[in-house]
């Protein structure tokens, strides 16, 4: 009879063997599901020496686990599982920082005339351009990618973690409140902050038709 | 004070609150996309960007970001695709090290 039958006739047995597959080589995690707990922390961090770190965090704190990975779901949603929590962490502690004021600023009104008879319209050099019809096509630009990447980095870190808890979570807007204890208006504020800074990055490092780019 | 300085006082806020500029449409664009907004506001990004082509880009290129960001979030499964950074083999061995002893941190 071979091990596999003999497995299969005992659960139990194999249940066990199994975890100890799975706790017996966590080098081996790093090849298997390294790359891919690193792009989903970089995602949604913006920075390689933090999502490494996390990625670090992540494996050091499953060998740690008592429970251990018990054939529950896959293990790579195990792993997923536990870096998620340390983003949403890392999020919480930044949406709280203090320093946010609600009110709108020099800083917001800059796209825009401040008085005269044009107040409140875009500024010449502000002001979008066309990014034609299918913008989406972008994305199978390697260059437009690193781009996007450095454009989210570019992010103040507070505006950044409510941006990704919208826009990558896909939270909807009162979970973020409560998860992060802010009021909605101070939300919407700084995600609006956080789309028209990303919005100008992008038309500005890309979009916008330059002299040097042709 | 003089008729003009009367008139500023008193349509100009008037004709402010009829008719919002890019500023303040700007924001009501981010906030929709946030939560339902009320149907006047709905109203006067509606007819607002029907005259404003800068407002209306600025509408379109939010959303196209958040599609842009969607696409970014599924392609993490497919390791062939153009955007796909990895772990540098530095980084893997620092971790492979830290595995070995994780005592130490």
């Amino acid at each position: 009879m071979s091990e596999a039958e003999e497995n299969s006739r005992n659960p139990e047995l194999a249940s066990v063997q199994n975890e100890e597959q799975t706790r017996s080589d966590p080098e081996q995690w790093v090849d298997n599901y390294g790359n891919y707990l690193y792009r989903f922390a970089l995602l949604r961090i913006h920075d390689s020496q933090l999502a490494e770190d996390m990625v670090q965090e992540t494996f050091l704190a499953a060998l740690k686990s008592k429970t251990g990975f018990e054939g529950r779901s896959s293990e790579r949603t195990w792993f997923t599982g536990i870096l998620k929590n340390k983003i949403i962490d890392c999020y919480r502690k930044n949406a709280r920082m203090a320093g946010f004021s609600d009110t709108f600023s020099a800083e917001d009104a800059g796209d825009f005339f401040m008085d005269g008879k044009a107040k409140g319209h875009w500024k010449t050099g502000s002001a979008p351009s066309d990014w034609g019809k299918n913008p989406q096509r972008v994305l199978e630009n390697k260059e437009f990618n690193k781009v996007m990447e450095l454009c989210l980095g570019y992010l103040p870190r507070q505006l950044a973690s409510v941006f990704s808890a919208r826009e990558i979570e896909g939270w909807k807007s009162d979970e973020i409140c409560k998860e992060f204890s802010i009021s909605s208006s101070n939300l919407w504020v700084m995600l609006h902050r956080a789309r028209t800074q990303l919005r100008k990055c992008l038309d500005v490092n890309w979009f916008k038709p330059s002299p040097e780019r042709g | 004070m003089n008729k003009n300085g009367i008139f500023m006082k008193i349509m100009m806020p008037l004709l402010d609150r009829l008719s919002p500029t890019c500023d303040v449409i700007t924001r009501k664009i981010s906030e929709s996309m946030d939560h339902p907004i009320s149907l006047r506001d709905r109203f006067r990004i509606r007819s607002h960007i029907l005259f404003c082509a800068f407002c209306n880009r600025y509408r379109r290129q939010l959303l196209a970001i958040r599609n842009m960001l969607e696409t970014k979030r599924g392609r993490l499964e497919d390791a062939d695709m153009v955007d796909t950074p990895v772990l540098s083999p530095d980084a893997k061995e620092r971790i492979k090290h830290s595995l070995r002893k994780p005592d130490d941190n």
